[in-house]
């Protein structure tokens, strides 16, 4: 019984071992045969894992999936690496208050019903999502638009109640300035939700399964030109191990995500990477994550050089190293400095554990040497760090930061919050520390820094700051000026006091990976890191 | 016997007043509104105040407690409970297709083990004590103490990556159920094939193997006899067993990406989609007392004095 019972054991651990090491050393097995012949049927098919159902695409409200949305919909303009680039619309005036904008719209464009797609379309969607103003209250454009109006079939104005700097970019958002077919409105517009999906973009959805799969076919009559890759499966799978086999077997053939929305472990991209079988790409930094410090007097983190202190002690270099095992980049600006408007000289603040002690010393706290913490009163120093706990790398995250300020002295008292509750603990300010990210490109940052001021977001973390008056004044003077010099000027102004008040703690630059065959060829990323350019991609 | 069905089915009813009055309050007893919920089930970026009133009076929140609940029984009970927040689709449908999913799958895990369970059982009671009986309760002792998650994965790494005889993941074809069948079938048949030994060897003491014995009858015939006392515990634990599968797949459907309900729930838990989860909360626990009943009924049918009871 014994023997037998040892010889089972010893066959399950042999196989479970051979079973792990394959992550790391599996020269990436061949594709079951089915697979494979599929691929060399099919060379204009791509089959992605998406970690949840792509749900409701209306492109009006904001439940759908971006990705499936980016591909089905699209703006007047768009949002390019060069700036703002012409779609829907060949091009624009606009009037030297900056309180009107003239598009001039693309002749012959239909939607994927058969609707033509003109002035009127544009006023009609543009009202839709103006009926449903409070919804889109975190975009700033929605709240200065007055009106649209038709000109001519091909010719639309839209007047803002002042001059609003980033309307064009706004426009080109993923939500909720895209164009569906009016003909799919219900009750005259889209916050009732639509008929169908239907738009002018490369793709349109053609099966759709919930919590299974959604098939996305080539728009046939695309402005554009048909896209390469004639149809496109998302799956809906589970990240992690099964999502990293089904790509090794072949069911899947192309992974997409930022670290902590990725479907696989970084380990498991590093050696995919070295697999020549498979391409791995990264896009530039997109985003940045941040700690956000409160600045409410009874919060011990309000008191300016414990904030620089917390910035001094968190090694960047080695949390980028161990956490993100290199995926991305440490930070020491709130905005990368390739972020329009963002390339201002501003002071580092190194890692330096010594330093950090000394700012806090200066604050009148002194070293308990028992506990290893500071004290001032009989208090320790301890500060409340808040993260939502459905994101794994957060955990890490904090696990790290606690680590690190443990050694400069600080408690770090680690309170994970479910992402449904998320938002309500934000606004409400009940912390220390707040680890989030900030939208990436395009939004930032004109959306990151507006969210500064609105009572959903960090307002009331922020509002005690001393700066905050200035920061609301030069913010909402930054938005409306309509010349370029003055407004960098604003954006100077508070990046640097925003440095110098340590509102924002930045930690790392994330960057969006694309996991996929080698043969894929035009591969490239989209500004926003919530859509992927499928179009150009072919075999 | 009649009788003793109707009074069965008719506890049903209270039941189903309890559970879904259970439901209703356990949902709405969240600390938060429920319109934020439901604002934040949709992704709304930005929730102010206005946008919460507007919530409420669209789904008519602001009535009275009591009023939202029996507007809300009266429809459960037509199975209608609504739509999702976040898909915008119609609950019934949603659970319906995921339920069949889930039930495709404990049926045929059900099946399976059954098999499995008797088989090995009844062979493990014929050779008592051989090496067949010995081997068998090690592996099914190691292999039944393991996580579910892990073996599913192992399985896929062999099965799939590296003989690539079956698909890794997902629905669409009967090769798509054997890996998840097994993988929850491992770990049932661990349990079931032991009780199914251990209720057979209590009984080939008893009297009437003697006497058959004695009498000359075949032991292919006295083991039929066995088995067939044997197993009245065995139904009665299974009966169980069933909505515990229909109920606890969501590791396997996650491992495997099967669409059933855990990973509804589960996902429908995480955006707060409450009409989902209350249809869900109500079905599983009906589902639950359903079982329950009819176990009842088929040991009722099988020993007699229970009926009294």
């Amino acid at each position: 019984m014994k023997k037998a019972t040892c010889l089972i054991l010893a066959l399950i651990l042999s196989l479970s071992l051979v079973a792990c090491g394959t992550n790391s050393a599996s020269t990436g097995p061949s594709a079951s045969p089915e697979a494979a012949q599929t691929a060399a049927v099919k060379k204009d098919t791509l089959t992605l894992a998406i970690p949840k159902d792509i749900a409701d695409i209306n492109v009006h409200l904001y439940t759908g999936s971006m990705v499936a949305q980016g591909m089905v919909f699209e703006g007047l303009v768009q949002n390019t690496a060069e700036g703002v680039k012409p779609c829907l619309a060949e091009s624009w005036d606009v009037s030297s208050d900056g309180k009107a904008y003239t598009f001039h719209l693309k002749k012959g464009v239909t939607f994927t019903d058969g609707q033509p797609f003109n002035a009127e379309a544009v006023k009609a969607n543009i009202d839709a999502v103006q009926a449903n103003a409070e919804r889109h209250s975190w975009l700033v454009l929605c709240k200065k638009i007055v009106s649209c109006d038709v000109v001519d079939e091909y010719t639309v104005n839209l007047v803002l109640s002042e001059a609003y700097y980033p309307t064009l970019t706004e426009l080109g958002l993923t939500r909720p300035y895209r164009m569906m077919s009016p003909s799919t409105f219900i009750n005259g517009g889209t916050k009732d939700g639509v008929s169908s999906y239907s738009g002018t973009g490369a793709y349109k959805l053609d099966e759709h399964v919930t919590d299974q799969y959604a098939v996305f076919k080539a728009n046939d009559s695309y402005w554009g030109g048909v896209p390469g890759i004639k149809t496109i499966t998302m799956k809906v799978m589970p990240a992690g191990e099964t999502t990293l086999m089904a790509f090794k077997n072949g069911e899947i053939d192309f992974l997409f995500g930022t670290y902590a929305s990725g479907m696989i472990d970084a380990d498991s991209l590093v050696s995919l990477e070295n697999d020549s079988k498979y391409q791995v790409k990264f896009s530039d930094p997109c985003a940045t994550r941040f700690l956000i410090t409160n600045s409410n007097n009874e919060r011990l983190i309000s008191d300016k050089n414990i904030k620089q202190a917390v910035w001094y002690a968190i090694n960047r270099e080695e949390m980028c190293k161990a956490v993100f095992s290199g995926l991305e980049t440490p930070a020491q600006t709130v905005f990368d400095k390739t972020i329009p408007y963002c390339n201002v000289a501003l002071d580092a603040r190194n890692y330096s554990v010594d330093k950090a002690k000394s700012l806090i010393e200066a604050s009148g706290w002194k070293l308990d040497a028992k506990t290893g913490y500071y004290t001032k009163g009989g208090a320790t120093l301890s500060l409340e760090f808040v993260y939502n706990s459905s994101v794994a790398t957060n955990k890490t995250i904090g696990e790290f930061i606690q680590a690190n300020l443990k050694e400069a002295g600080i408690d770090v008292k680690l309170t994970p919050v479910e992402s449904t509750t998320v938002q309500q603990v934000r606004s409400a300010g009940s912390y220390d520390l707040y680890l989030d990210s900030s939208w990436g490109r395009p939004y930032d940052p004109q959306s990151s820094l507006t969210a500064l001021f609105a009572a959903g977001s960090y307002l009331n973390s922020v509002s005690k700051l001393s700066c905050f008056n200035d920061l609301d004044t030069w913010v909402n003077a930054a938005l409306v000026t309509t010349d370029e010099k003055e407004r960098q000027d604003y954006y100077t102004k508070i990046l640097q006091a925003l440095q110098e008040e340590c509102c924002f703690i930045p930690l790392s630059y994330s960057r969006v990976s694309i996991a996929t065959s080698a043969d894929l060829k035009g591969l490239a990323f989209s500004q926003t890191q919530y859509e992927v350019p499928f179009k150009d991609f072919s075999y | 016997m009649r009788d003793y069905i109707i009074k069965r089915l008719l506890f049903l009813i209270p039941m189903f007043f309890i559970v879904s009055f259970c439901a209703f309050v356990l949902i709405n007893a969240s600390a938060k509104e429920p319109a934020m919920i439901i604002l934040e089930a949709q992704g709304v970026p930005t929730i102010t105040q206005e946008l919460i009133n507007e919530t409420n009076a669209k789904y008519g929140f602001d009535r009275p407690f009591m009023v939202r609940y029996l507007d809300w029984l009266e429809n459960a009970v037509k199975f209608e409970f609504g739509n999702s927040f976040v898909t915008k689709k119609d609950v019934s449908k949603t659970i319906l297709t995921a339920f069949v999913y889930t039930l495709q799958l404990a049926i045929a895990t059900t099946v399976t083990t059954i098999v499995f369970s008797l088989i090995l059982g009844v062979f493990c009671v014929i050779w008592e004590g051989r090496k067949f009986d010995k081997i068998t309760r090690a592996f099914m002792f190691v292999i039944s103490a393991m996580p579910s998650y892990w073996i599913g994965t192992l399985s896929v790494w062999l099965f799939s990556v590296k003989l690539t005889w079956l698909p890794t993941s997902g629905v669409g074809s009967l090769k798509n159920f054997i890996l998840p069948t097994l993988v929850m079938s491992i770990s049932y048949c661990g349990f079931y094939f032991r009780m199914i030994r251990n209720s057979m060897l209590e009984n080939t003491n008893e009297n009437y193997v003697y006497f058959c014995r004695s009498c000359g009858v075949g032991e292919k015939k006295i083991i039929k006899h066995i088995l067939r006392n044997s197993l009245q515990t065995v139904i009665s634990a299974f009966s169980m067993a069933i909505p515990g599968m229909v109920a606890g797949t969501v590791v396997i459907e996650n491992v495997f990406a099967w669409p059933g309900l855990g990973r509804l729930c589960v996902s429908a838990i995480y955006s707060r989609d409450i009409p989902i989860i209350q249809a869900y909360v109500l079905l599983l626990a009906l589902f639950y007392c359903t079982f329950n009943i009819l176990a009842d009924i088929i040991n009722a049918a099988v020993n007699p004095k229970l009926r009294k009871a």
